[in-house]
């Protein structure tokens, strides 16, 4: 017997790559720590999530939404340093390298 | 399910976050972020802490209530404190005092000011009201008698027996007429 | 002394009545006269048989005039009205005997020729006896009194019945130039002081000289208003395509206002005279008018209402009828049992009971602007769709219109517009009225607002209707393969302008995820040639869906992978997880012998790719294979391939693929029957299925408690209103008032004064 798959429709969800290798599979999923939205969701600012509010990563390995970090940043209290640890802001680059990037 | 929550929600919220524009800026992005950490102290049920908006109609003033840490000196007690959200929260802190009077070291006995360093220099977007609340709770345990804002409780923190004297001179219970 | 001065005063009288009867004349001759003209006069008011020919004598009324005269100066008129009196009532049962012969002959046929004989005898019988002018009216009317009386007294009951049957008649001779033989000519004098010939007259004055209008006046206008509804009835009962009030009120102007005249304007020189005279007794049938229309239209509501817009002019009929008649709480009462009754039934399906509804609405509407009626009607029906789990879910599919229920909820020529709530009154607007009197306490002054914002003000909140609609929208947009949602985004954006923008923003992201995802699947396509065409969604934006966990065998996980790698090369930042369990797969299946095509869900997909790999396998072998399958989803799965004849039920759990097809599936025996197995189960959680969890975790003591905490002692309206922070909460304050009573049972909290709080622990 040979199966032909003649064509597929099928439904998938898109993720952010943030490198914690898929730990929750169907959870809430992270959530942005300023604005306590998810990442897949959007910050307070924006109304479409994906490309339009985009993920920033520190050196720190902290991720925020861009938004909300360089509002972050913006403010005085900030002294420019990240709001989880306090460690100066230094934006990192994102790593495309994966080797096994959908399962 | 509650990735519907977030979602959708705060529909009223998204009104107004609708009616400020897309700047982002307004109080709609603030009252989402409220909602959603009302959301999560009611689900926390973090024994000893707790909070409430004052009202339906305005989130940005809260009501809150810690209880003294068991083992510490302030064991039994409940104190009311009053939550007040800037606008541009969370990257700014809330402004924080005690309803009932708190006979502290870092606890102004009159007006009920908190000196609590993430309350200040230390403040980072990432905290919530569950983080100060708990940080409130351990700080009544373990205050910062280098810079006191009451003196002398500071100087008496070492004699437990006067201390407790005089916090119970100080400490009125709570009375649920006048806090409602 | 006393004897003397009686006699003297006996004596005095006996002289001033002889004087009197002398009347001043000589010696007794004017007592012989007064004798003379008292004989002459008895015995012509003499009451005579009219049966008796020789009773009908000659009179010389000269003589008889001076007669009157003589006695009139003798003062001794009272005693011949006295004696007059007194014969007729020793003649009254000539008048007797003629009345129960004539009834008795009504009685045997019902025919009323015999009680208009009956009426013409009786004033054969007034007439013959009635006394010459001449002796004034003080004996007239006494006379016609006892006259009248008598005949009353007499007549029988079931004379009633005959005298409304007679009137009845009247109104068909009232339009009718000739009349039957019955009824005798017209006198010309009276005849000619009417426009037209009327051949009822004479059956009118005879009526009037028997005193019959007076005594039987509300006979007769039962008469009328039995007339009237008769009629009515006849011409307006299930009429509701045209107005009927105009066609009444033109029938009462012409048929109902000429006969009135007769009994009620008969004396009337001038027309402007009858005018004013029939104008109360007119506006009395009118109001009966507006009244039995009024009632029959109630009667009639539910299925004016159910043929609605066919049945408006009934209603404007039944608008007018109301300004006129207060019938207002009883077409409330009607409507209400109506609907209770035929409408709110587990019987009906939800989708009519709207269907009704919005009916109710339009109609009443109509007939009651301010709405106080439709308030008082849609109480009940509101509360019971509040109770129906699929209220919500019937009002949003009507809201896109749903292919196979039409969308007659939403009316084309209605304007879209922003859904309205209920306003506060305000006073400072030019064109507010105070509230209708029969206005309830509770009347939310309900300004007309439109059909949809009516339906979804059932619900305290609009959140339930857009996650609904989520849920709706996510269904058909997972269904479409083609790639076009074009009604969908119509939809939305009408919707948008229903609820407000912020909304549906997200159904907004959804709909945008259709988009990016044509748009990635272009990009993919022109990268690589792949069968697989996903959608790919914002999860947090679409309402929760099946998350299965199994992983696709062979070829299908490689086909997976393939697009996900092309993806992540177009999107380095993001990646794909595939939701297993939906989709539809379109194969191929090559057996030795047939070729069997088929549209399956993934999982059916993943099975029979096992299935390449070798011959048999157990239910519990395949399973194990994908994952995280339960076993109902695995043999369904299973199922469908037996049923296409591709794999055989071995029995324990065993499957053994057909490599050549077995009697009655051969290839031979007819072509392989393309299968299409659609997704039975719902691809989308229900918002109720959400709902009990939310309601489980959320609405429960947390808030509540949370708030008490901080806040006190609060009354259960407050607590209501801050319980909106909690999400999705959505309980009326009755239920939250049970709710908080339960708490208090379990001593969780106290209520005093209405303000509830914590207990003490």
């Amino acid at each position: 017997m040979k199966v032909h798959v003649k064509n597929w429709h099928a439904i998938a969800q898109w993720r952010w790559d943030t490198g914690a290798a898929d730990a929750d599979d169907d959870g809430e999923g992270d959530v942005c720590g300023i604005c306590r939205v998810p990442y897949e969701g959007c910050c307070p600012s924006c109304k479409m999530p994906g490309d339009d509010c985009p993920l920033i990563w520190g050196e720190c390995s902290h991720v925020f939404h861009m938004h909300c970090l360089l509002q972050w940043i913006g403010t005085s209290s900030s002294k420019q340093q990240c709001p989880m640890d306090r460690r100066p802001w230094v934006t990192a680059e994102r790593k495309v390298d994966r080797t096994n990037n959908a399962r | 399910m509650e990735q519907l929550t977030m979602s959708l929600a705060p529909a009223r919220t998204s009104q107004k976050s609708a009616v400020s524009g897309s700047s982002g800026e307004g109080a709609g992005s603030v009252t989402k972020r409220l909602s959603s950490e009302l959301m999560t102290l009611m689900m926390s049920s973090s024994p000893g802490i707790s909070a409430f908006p004052k009202s339906d109609a305005n989130l940005f003033e809260w009501a809150g209530t810690i209880e003294g840490a068991a083992s510490t000196i302030y064991a039994g007690l409940t104190f009311k404190i009053s939550i007040s959200f800037p606008s541009n929260y969370p990257y700014a802190a809330p402004i924080i005092r005690f309803d009932t009077p708190c006979y502290h070291p870092n606890v102004d006995i009159v007006g009920g000011a908190i000196c609590l360093d993430i309350l200040q220099d230390k403040w980072s977007a990432v905290y919530s009201v569950q983080t100060i609340l708990l940080s409130l709770q351990s700080l009544l345990g373990e205050p910062n008698n280098a810079s006191p804002l009451n003196p002398d409780a500071a100087s008496l923190w070492d004699t437990p027996e006067e201390y407790k004297a005089q916090l119970m001179k100080h400490y009125r219970p709570v009375n649920d007429e006048g806090s409602a | 002394m006393a004897t003397e001065a009686l006699q003297r005063q006996i004596q005095g009288k006996w002289q001033n009545s002889f004087a009197r009867l002398n009347r001043d004349q000589q010696g007794i001759t004017g007592l012989l006269g007064f004798s003379e003209s008292w004989t002459l006069a008895t015995d012509f008011l003499h009451p005579r048989d009219l049966n008796d020919p020789k009773a009908n004598r000659e009179w010389d009324m000269t003589q008889v005039r001076n007669a009157v005269e003589t006695l009139s100066r003798s003062k001794m008129l009272p005693l011949l009205l006295e004696n007059f009196l007194e014969e007729m009532r020793k003649q009254q049962y000539l008048i007797t005997n003629d009345v129960n012969e004539l009834m008795r002959q009504y009685e045997n046929t019902e025919d009323i020729h015999h009680i208009a004989r009956l009426i013409y005898r009786l004033l054969e019988w007034y007439r013959a006896w009635v006394p010459i002018s001449e002796l004034g009216h003080t004996i007239l009317s006494a006379y016609t009194l006892t006259f009248q009386t008598h005949i009353y007294s007499t007549l029988p009951p079931s004379f009633s019945r005959g005298f409304k049957q007679l009137i009845n008649a009247t109104f068909d001779l009232a339009g009718t130039r000739t009349a039957p033989p019955w009824i005798p000519p017209t006198p010309a004098p009276l005849q000619s002081s009417l426009p037209i010939p009327r051949p009822d007259l004479p059956l009118w004055s005879s009526f009037e000289q028997l005193g019959m209008l007076d005594r039987y006046e509300s006979l007769i206008s039962s008469v009328c208003y039995e007339h009237i509804e008769a009629h009515i009835l006849e011409t307006c009962t299930r009429k509701w395509g045209e107005r009927m009030l105009q066609p009444l009120r033109e029938w009462m102007t012409n048929k109902i206002v000429p006969w009135m005249v007769m009994p009620y304007a008969r004396g009337a020189r001038t027309a402007e005279e009858a005018r004013s005279m029939l104008q109360g007794v007119g506006s009395r049938f009118d109001f009966h008018v507006c009244k039995t229309l009024s009632d029959l239209r109630t009667r009639e509501i539910f299925d004016i209402i159910i043929d609605f817009p066919d049945s408006q002019p009934a209603l404007e009929d039944l608008k007018e009828c109301l300004q006129r008649v207060d019938q207002r709480s009883q077409l409330v009462q009607t409507l209400r049992k109506a609907n209770r009754k035929r409408l709110l039934h587990p019987g009906a399906d939800t989708k009519d009971i709207i269907a009704q509804y919005v009916s109710i609405i339009r109609c009443l509407r109509l007939v009651d602007p301010p709405g106080v009626l439709l308030f008082k009607v849609a109480d009940p029906i509101r509360r019971y769709l509040r109770e129906r789990p699929d209220t919500i879910r019937c009002i949003v599919a009507s809201l896109v219109g749903d292919g196979e229920s039409g969308d007659s909820l939403v009316d084309e020529n209605e304007p879209i517009q922003p859904l309205q709530q209920m306003q506060v009154e305000d006073y400072t607007d030019p064109s507010w009225e105070p509230e209708p009197i029969d206005a309830g306490p509770d009347f939310r002054t309900n300004k007309p607002s439109d059909v949809i914002s009516t339906l979804v003000s059932i619900y305290d909140s609009k959140d339930l209707f857009v996650r609904e609609l989520q849920v709706l929208l996510a269904q058909r947009l997972l269904a479409i393969t083609d790639g076009n949602f074009d009604r969908e985004r119509r939809n939305i954006e009408i919707l948008k302008i229903r609820f407000g923008e912020a909304a549906l923003q997200v159904c907004e992201v959804m709909l945008r995820d259709m988009t990016d995802s044509k748009r990635i699947d272009q990009h993919v396509q022109s990268q690589k040639n792949m069968i697989l065409r996903p959608t790919i969604i914002s999860r947090h934006f679409w309402p929760p869906l099946q998350a299965g966990k199994f992983t696709m065998p062979g070829q299908f996980k490689q086909i997976q992978d393939d697009y996900a790698s092309e993806f992540h090369l177009f999107k380095p930042d993001k990646m794909l997880r595939w939701l297993p369990l939906l989709g539809t797969i379109h194969l191929e299946i090559e057996l030795e012998d047939r070729t069997v095509p088929a549209d399956v869900p993934p999982l059916e997909a993943a099975f029979i790719e096992l299935f390449s790999q070798r011959d048999t396998w157990t239910v519990d072998e395949l399973v194990a294979s994908v994952g995280s399958v339960d076993r109902p989803a695995a043999i369904k799965a299973l199922t469908t391939w037996v049923d296409l004849g591709v794999l055989k039920d071995e029995g324990g759990n065993r499957y053994r693929l057909l490599e050549v097809a077995e009697d009655g599936f051969s290839s031979s025996s007819g072509a392989p029957r393309p299968a299409r197995i659609v997704e039975e189960v719902p691809a989308v959680l229900t918002v109720e299925q959400q709902q009990a969890d939310q309601m489980k975790v959320y609405w429960k003591a947390c808030f509540i408690e949370g708030m008490l905490t901080n806040l006190g002692m609060l009354p259960l309206d407050r607590i209501q209103t801050m319980l909106k922070f909690a999400p999705g909460y959505d309980r009326t304050v009755e239920q939250l008032g049970a709710f908080m009573e339960a708490a208090r049972r379990e001593g969780l909290v106290t209520a005093s004064n209405g303000l509830w709080k914590l207990s003490k622990r």
